[in-house]
């Protein structure tokens, strides 16, 4: 009896252990896959535009089902701004306006000035609370300001009004209110850096409660939750990694009652409570839901999965009838509004092919143009899934995300697109992972090969196979002067070491240390020490030695506070030689022309071969995946970012030729001001002024420069760079790293540069001999 | 006769019976034990088995993405390699350096403190005392003591010498050896000390009562018996010394200086850049190599130990 008993254990047992067993391995396949899961619900957004031009979207605050948010406009008769607060409805669509009572601003002759400001409020159920900041300057420049808050009716009518110089003290760690809230009894919490000061219902000081924060931390965002209770969230870097606490504050007690864990840092300072969980938060891309009691965090919905781009997203909280509401503001697009969001079954909703683009960071550009495209397509939906965990950075979270991407390429989970930015493209295009853009090119209706600079399109072309086609594009370059480098581009190390030991008396650069020079010269010099033929390295060649030894002349740390001369005024003085340059418009030859007194040549960085060596440093690049079931929506969403139109907000030159052209030709179109008749405004000389240019450049010592439209002769100049740039030869950031790692002992003093150039060469040549 | 014939008859059912009770016994004996080792078969299957045969279908296709057929070309390019020849050879001369030592010098050790020493348990807990330290913690002292700037170096510069950099020039192996070393003596010793103490005392009195001495008592008599915990101690130090790439890695990173790059350096580094047909190449011949070198200690066990065994 006793051993059926203990046979039929062991069966249990073992079968136990062999469905754990099985239930593991299926959890481990989920957690990669549930990008791919067909989602049960989406939040269908209803896009509300408020009619007032004024308003302000970064403090909009829910209550109840009225949406509060400050406005103001201009009083013609007092000649003052006039703030309010405005409350609208979002039930019955009305707007109900809150005139906040301050004293008028005043400007006297004497040059004294005063009045008021709304520096923050809080919406309450009945009524608002205001912080104002109240300001005088006396005619003999004394100046003074405080805050008050003050609690007004439902009709503007002031309950109390408390000086917060009583309440806050002297702190001046904690002078600024990043937030103010109020809990249901009508107390009121001052959220400051490390502090939240305490206001009870009849406005009187009830002190504060002590975050415990280091100084390295504050507050990061504030909300009451759907407990009523008031909590602060911040980052704790105590135990050396970031950590997020969420700190519930008790107003009896006036200190921290709990702290919660796993909570998220959200893009915005004002945090929500949730409709079915205590907290609804978002992080850019993804909205969550925070549960106080398990302290567990869960992804409600992706912003793109509601056709929002969810980097201008202020403030996301719920309603009472469970709907989301969310409030935007597009810089880039000028789009604004609230969006009112219903959970609705996935199946009510027009089902869309699915194209998932993996990315290290998701960035508003890309959520942009996905939300975008995602507005437009009736077949596919564009999806993210971002690798890097930015709550949880630390040592390893680059490697991680490194290798979860390897395994998603080489698995079922692998992403239909993939954003090259920050990636090494060489190593992945050699591993067969991309598909040939060129011939979705010579397919497509919209878009040809011939319409991209070549060297844009050459330095993304491995093996014969264009693997992404970059939108835009910068350069960084070396200026000099013309009369001691000739007027040609392009140079040698050698020739670099001779110029610098020409005049030992100058410094090569202005502010640069020995790990940036090192990079400089390795820039295009790679295959200078690497044959990847023979795969034989050189590293312990004269030459190297020499520019290790050239780099140590170099500071380690450049100190920045030791001279207040200028660079541009050192140039002029013949103390600095060169200039590490950053072209990303066709202003900038101007500048450095007038630095280098029109004797100005953009010499490029040092290059094996000697030719001009202008470093390419590209946009986002999106590749196709192989793997990808759905290439031609990958394509069709490609196609839709390269043709979408550049905003006045992004950088760089295109890298369609078209659309440079265009660019190039605005450039230095000199348009004049006209009055309301069309005739052109002169200034005081008669001349007739220039729209554009105007704005400037200035350093300490006094050197400034005043932009203006630039000439033909200097578009060409930036023109003629573009053909010779290339990207930086130096294919691993591997190499650079063991260079500079072993360099630092010579430029410490403790190795000769024979000892380091041989430990250079020993483990470059390792990598050599793996990669080739 | 025919009561003889009878009694056979008898003889023979019960015979039969008794051999069908004992099949029958025989039979659920095999069924428990089938259900005791499932798990075990499981999960052995799931994460040896399994990913062992996705090793051998990645090495033969020419990268995971296409997954096109390549046969042995993965396995020529590994070969060819300069990095791979490098870590071979760096393993194998550490390897044929670090085990032999390892067994030896922790032999002596248990021989040693088998005698009657004053403080005996004393330095049996100073040699296991490595095992208790984190490989951190183990990185680090090794840092604090083999850094450029680090204390045997200033410990030199007391008698005028000049500075090594221990980890990054030809000493470097060395180094690891002795951390190899300090790192496995002690558990090492307490295999062998165990394995000395189960030599049958009867045989050895023999021997002395017929004038051994105790050298002879040790090679002709205690060699063989501890001929399987040598093999034993040889297997799992030969592991070891293919696992110290952790420590190695810790100390110096991705691409150490040439004669510390291991094998597992090799495959770390594949790993990273997507080269899954290369590292599967390149860990299916390590896995043969191993295969080669336990049989040989097999056979080695096999010859010099049979006579002792049960």
């Amino acid at each position: 009896m006793k051993k059926g008993k203990l046979r039929f254990m062991a069966l249990l047992l073992s079968g136990l252990a062999a469905v754990s067993m099985a239930a593991c391995g299926s959890d481990g396949s989920d957690a990669g896959g549930s990008d791919r899961k067909a989602k049960e619900f989406v939040w269908v957004p209803e896009f509300v535009e408020l009619a007032d031009e004024d308003v302000s979207y970064y403090d909009m605050q829910v209550m109840g089902d009225a949406l509060y948010y400050s406005s103001g406009s201009w009083n013609e008769e007092t000649q003052n701004y006039e703030q309010y607060i405005k409350k609208y409805s979002l039930t019955d669509k009305t707007t109900q306006e809150l005139m906040i009572p301050m004293e008028t601003n005043e400007n006297t002759e004497d040059g004294s000035y005063s009045g008021q400001s709304v520096h923050g409020f809080v919406a309450l159920e009945e009524g608002i609370g205001v912080v104002l900041n109240t300001y005088r300057s006396s005619a003999n420049g004394e100046y003074e300001s405080w805050d008050s808050f003050v609690k007004l009716d439902a009709s503007g009518n002031e309950i109390f009004n408390t000086d917060l110089r009583e309440v806050m003290g002297n702190d001046e760690e904690n002078s600024y209110i990043r937030n103010i809230l109020a809990d249901p009894e009508g107390n009121f919490y001052l959220v400051a850096d490390r502090k939240v000061f305490l206001i009870d219902a009849e406005g009187n000081s009830c002190g504060a409660a002590d975050l415990n924060m280091g100084t390295d931390s504050w507050v990061n965002a504030a909300g009451v939750g759907k407990n009523g209770k008031v909590y602060v969230g911040c980052f704790d870097y105590s135990t050396g990694e970031s950590k997020y606490i969420l700190s519930e504050i008790d107003f009896a007690s006036r200190k921290v009652s709990n702290t919660y864990e796993n909570f998220r840092s959200s893009n915005g300072e004002r945090i929500y409570a949730g409709a079915e969980k205590d907290f609804v938060i978002h992080d850019g891309s993804t909205v969550y839901e925070y549960d106080l009691e398990n302290q567990t965090c869960e992804a409600a919905f992706d912003w793109l999965d509601s056709d929002i781009n969810g980097s201008f997203v202020n403030m996301v909280g719920a309603l009472s009838d469970g709907r989301m509401i969310a409030a935007y503001e597009d810089w880039s697009t000028d789009e604004r509004g609230i969006a009112l969001l219903t959970k609705t079954p996935a199946k009510e909703v027009a089902q869309k092919k699915q194209i998932l683009i993996g990315t290290m960071f998701t960035d508003s550009d890309l959520q942009a143009a996905a939300v975008k495209f995602n507005r437009s397509n009736d077949e596919y939906r564009i999806s993210i899934k971002q690798y890097v965990d930015y709550d949880n950075y630390g040592e390893d979270t680059w490697s991680d995300a490194v290798t979860a991407l390897n395994n998603d390429l080489t698995s079922k989970n692998c992403p239909d697109i993939v954003n090259l930015s920050n990636l090494n493209p060489e190593r992945l295009a050699s591993k067969g992972i991309f598909e040939d853009l060129a011939s979705y090119l010579d397919k497509s209706e919209n878009l040809s090969k011939e319409d991209y600079l070549e060297n844009v399109m050459e330095a993304f072309t491995f093996d014969g196979k264009l693997v992404c086609i970059p939108k835009s594009f910068e350069m960084m370059t070396i200026a000099g002067r013309a009369s001691d480098l000739g007027t040609e581009s392009g140079w040698t190390l050698s020739e670099l070491a001779a110029y610098a030991n020409a005049n030992p008396d100058a410094s090569l650069f202005e502010g640069m240390t020995q790990e940036i020079m090192l990079q400089i010269f390795m820039t295009y010099n790679e295959d200078l020490f690497i044959d990847w033929e023979s795969g034989k390295c050189s590293f312990d060649s004269q030459e190297f030695k020499e520019l290790l030894e050239l780099a140590a002349r170099f500071p380690k740390e450049y100190d920045w506070s030791a001279d207040d001369a200028s660079e541009p005024t050192k140039i002029q003085n013949g103390e600095v030689l060169l200039s590490y340059t950053y072209i990303y418009n066709f202003d900038e030859v101007q500048l450095y022309n007038e630095i280098y007194e029109g004797d100005l040549v953009f010499i490029g960085f040092p290059s094996a071969d000697g030719t001009g060596g202008h470093l390419l440093q590209t946009s986002a690049g999106y590749a196709i995946t192989k793997k990808s079931d759905v290439k031609d929506g990958a394509w069709e969403f490609i196609e839709s970012y390269l043709t979408s139109e550049q905003s006045d907000y992004d950088y760089g030159f295109s890298t369609n030729k078209n659309e440079l052209a265009k660019m190039a030709e605005e450039a230095c179109k000199v348009e004049y001001a006209t009055d309301e008749n069309g005739a052109v405004i002169k200034d005081e000389n008669g001349e007739p002024i220039v729209i554009g240019g105007g704005y400037g450049i200035g350093y300490e010592d006094g050197w400034e420069y005043t932009y203006r439209i630039p000439t033909k002769e200097e578009v060409d100049v930036v023109l003629g760079l573009m053909e010779n740039a290339k990207p930086s030869s130096t294919g691993s950031e591997d190499i650079i790293k063991i260079i500079t790692e072993e360099a630092a002992a010579l430029f410490a003093g403790q190795k000769s540069a024979d000892e380091v150039a041989k430990i250079i060469q020993s483990r470059v040549q390792l990598f050599v001999d793996e990669n080739s | 006769m025919s009561r003889k014939r009878k009694k056979g008859v008898e003889e023979s059912t019960l015979e039969k019976q008794k051999l069908h009770k004992a099949t029958k016994r025989f039979k659920k004996l095999k069924r428990s034990s089938g259900a005791f080792i499932a798990p075990s078969f499981l999960g052995v299957s799931l994460f040896f088995v399994l990913p062992f045969i996705v090793i051998i279908y990645y090495s033969m296709v020419d990268n995971p993405v296409n997954g096109d057929f390549v046969f042995l070309e993965n396995f020529l390019s590994v070969m060819d390699n300069g990095a791979f020849q490098r870590a071979v050879k760096n393993t194998l001369s550490f390897s044929l350096v670090s085990v032999p030592l390892a067994v030896v010098l922790s032999l002596l050790l248990a021989i040693v403190l088998e005698s009657k020493l004053p403080f005996r348990s004393q330095f049996r807990t100073f040699f296991l005392s490595p095992m208790m330290v984190p490989v951190a913690s183990i990185v680090l002292i090794w840092q604090v003591l083999f850094h450029y700037n680090g204390a045997v170096n200033d410990f030199l510069a007391l008698f005028g010498l000049d500075k090594i950099d221990w980890m990054k020039s030809e000493y470097a192996q060395i180094v690891v050896v002795i951390l190899f070393l300090w790192k496995n003596l002690g558990y090492n010793m307490i295999l062998f000390m165990a394995a000395l103490a189960s030599v049958p005392k009867d045989i050895l009195e023999v021997a002395r009562l017929e004038s051994a001495t105790p050298l002879k008592i040790f090679f002709h008599i205690k060699i063989r018996y501890l001929s399987s915990t040598i093999l034993f101690v040889t297997i799992m130090s030969l592991i070891s010394s293919f696992k110290v790439f952790r420590e190695v890695y810790l100390l110096t990173g991705d691409y150490p200086y040439d004669t510390i790059y291991m094998l597992q350096h090799f495959m770390n580094n594949k790993f990273k850049s997507l080269d899954y047909q290369t590292l599967s190449a390149a860990a299916i011949l390590m896995s043969l190599v191993m295969v080669v070198i336990i049989g040989i200690l097999f056979l080695a066990e096999n010859k010099f130990g049979k006579d002792v065994e049960g």
